[in-house]
């Protein structure tokens, strides 16, 4: 038996930019920052003081009374599935459906508000005991098993880690899940709400972050912007889809995944390159066949020159021809889930024929010298978006979509 | 006696890294140690707490401008260790 091919049915996202995919695209389209000085959180001691905040509150539907089990990773992840399952169309009410489907949620951390929040009840409030919910809510699969257990989702249900990568590895395990026959339907993305003091203060001690704008690609980059953020898709057997009559957003054609095996957080050439060219292999692209890259973009100085040479390296001469932009400069970098954003962005400029840009960009870097979409969104048709995703730690997911035939 | 902020240095970076600080002065150079750029972060906070002082320097700047116990010396003076208000 060959292979299934693997469509895509539904989308959903929450980010700096909007609470979905509609608000998120026209964002995005129309090149507005969602990195802003913090309103929403408490910021005590910190020095950063910018972010990506989801810009109104999220309840995923989840009524008050059962609130109190979702911490915000959880309630983002929730909110972009209920989005993409909606559009979808899929009602997994049907037990064989819900037998056959399952729910991969990619997270760079886990639950940090409880964790944070019990911490400082003992240390500074003297407290003797932390949350009951403490332990479900933090844990890093509780986006996966939250969806799973408000949709009634029955098959293979976990989640996935692997920092700024979790994404992409979680699309990547569902899209293989549908591929290989094991479900019928993958209901994939990622999660992350690192905008939260312990979060924030651990990210300062590094000293990657952007002092007053997220940058990438230009010259005077100064670091990344960190975000809440969240996107979700349903992959589905195309035969599956085309059966019951959905809407097909568009094909998931190829995936690679490769480790650095390098420095903790210094990125290599080597890693990045193998996994763009095991992903064209996978989908049987030759370089020439690529229209879009949504690059992983960070804005530190080590991610944008050492990307740049990996689409040299993996596309050649057509690196000049073809676009490129980080949608980090706009909805900033949600960790683990920016690969669930990057990818409904790349879903969205297949649909419209439009390149969303990397805004804030200010000069030309020599290190940097391809077409990033600078500032303002362009028109071009897109057959095939690659979405990158490389992380601390070395371990990298690319993923490739096509418009539906 | 208060050490002198060279030897106040080399024992940062020894008991951060295993290093006998006996060893380490102001020519030693950090890839001589094997400091990443991690570590030599680490080694800033470390002495900014020791002399409550803030060095306004990102991960890269360090890691392109610092590379040896000397330049360390020399940027933490220039915030004012070893003088009579740090």
């Amino acid at each position: 038996m060959s292979a299934a091919k693997v469509a895509i049915t539904g989308m959903g996202c929450t980010s700096a930019l909007g609470n979905d995919v509609d608000e998120t695209w026209s964002a995005m389209k129309n090149g507005v920052c969602g990195i802003r000085p913090f309103e929403q959180i408490e910021t005590y001691d910190l020095k950063i003081g910018i972010g990506g905040e989801i810009p109104k509150p999220v309840t995923a539907g989840v009524p008050d009374r059962y609130m109190s089990a979702f911490d915000r990773f959880t309630l983002l992840a929730m909110e972009s599935a209920r989005q993409a399952i909606e559009q979808s169309g899929l009602d997994f009410s049907d037990t064989d459906l819900a037998n056959r489907s399952g729910c991969i949620i990619g997270a760079g951390n886990c639950g940090w508000e409880i964790v944070e929040s019990g911490y400082r009840r003992c240390f500074i409030d003297g407290a003797k005991r932390i949350h009951v919910m403490a332990v479900p809510r933090s844990m890093s699969s509780a986006p996966a098993s939250q969806i799973s257990m408000w949709h009634g989702i029955k098959g293979p249900v976990y989640g996935v880690t692997s920092a700024c990568a979790s994404a992409n590895h979680a699309i990547v395990a569902g899209y293989h899940a549908v591929k290989n026959g094991e479900a019928d339907v993958a209901v994939v993305g990622g999660t992350d709400a690192p905008l939260i003091w312990g979060v924030l203060k651990a990210w300062e001690s590094l000293r990657v972050l952007a002092p007053e704008a997220c940058r990438p690609f230009s010259a005077n980059r100064k670091g990344l912007a960190l975000a809440d953020g969240a996107g979700v898709v349903v992959l589905e057997n195309a035969e599956h889809a085309k059966a019951r009559g959905a809407k097909i957003l568009c094909e998931m054609i190829g995936t690679g995944i490769t480790a650095d095996a390098g420095d903790l957080v210094n990125p290599t050439v080597d890693g990045p390159s193998r996994a763009m060219q095991q992903c064209l292999r996978s989908a049987r692209l030759s370089p020439q066949d690529v229209d879009y890259v949504n690059a992983h973009g960070t804005g530190t100085k080590a991610n944008d020159a050492t990307e740049t040479k990996v689409l040299r390296q993996v596309f050649g001469s057509h690196a000049d021809e073809m676009a490129i932009s980080s949608t980090k400069s706009m909805h900033g970098h949600a960790l683990g889930g920016s690969g669930g954003v990057e990818l409904v962005a790349c879903i969205k400029a297949i649909h419209e024929g439009i390149i969303p840009p990397t805004v804030n960009y200010d000069e030309p870097d020599p290190e940097c010298d391809l077409d990033v979409t600078p500032n303002v969104a362009k028109k071009r048709n897109v057959d095939v978006a690659v979405s990158n995703s490389f992380a601390f730690g070395g371990t990298n997911a690319v993923v490739a979509v096509r418009k539906a035939s | 006696m208060a050490l002198d902020p060279e030897r106040t240095i080399a024992k940062i970076i020894g008991e951060q890294l295993g290093h006998d600080p006996d060893k380490i002065d102001s020519s030693t150079t950090l890839d001589s140690l094997g400091v990443n750029s991690l570590e030599l972060i680490e080694i800033i906070m470390t002495i900014e707490e020791e002399y409550d002082i803030a060095i306004d320097i990102d991960t890269v700047s360090a890691a392109e401008n610092i590379k040896t116990v000397g330049d360390l010396l020399e940027l933490g003076k220039s915030m004012g260790i070893g003088s009579a208000k740090a």
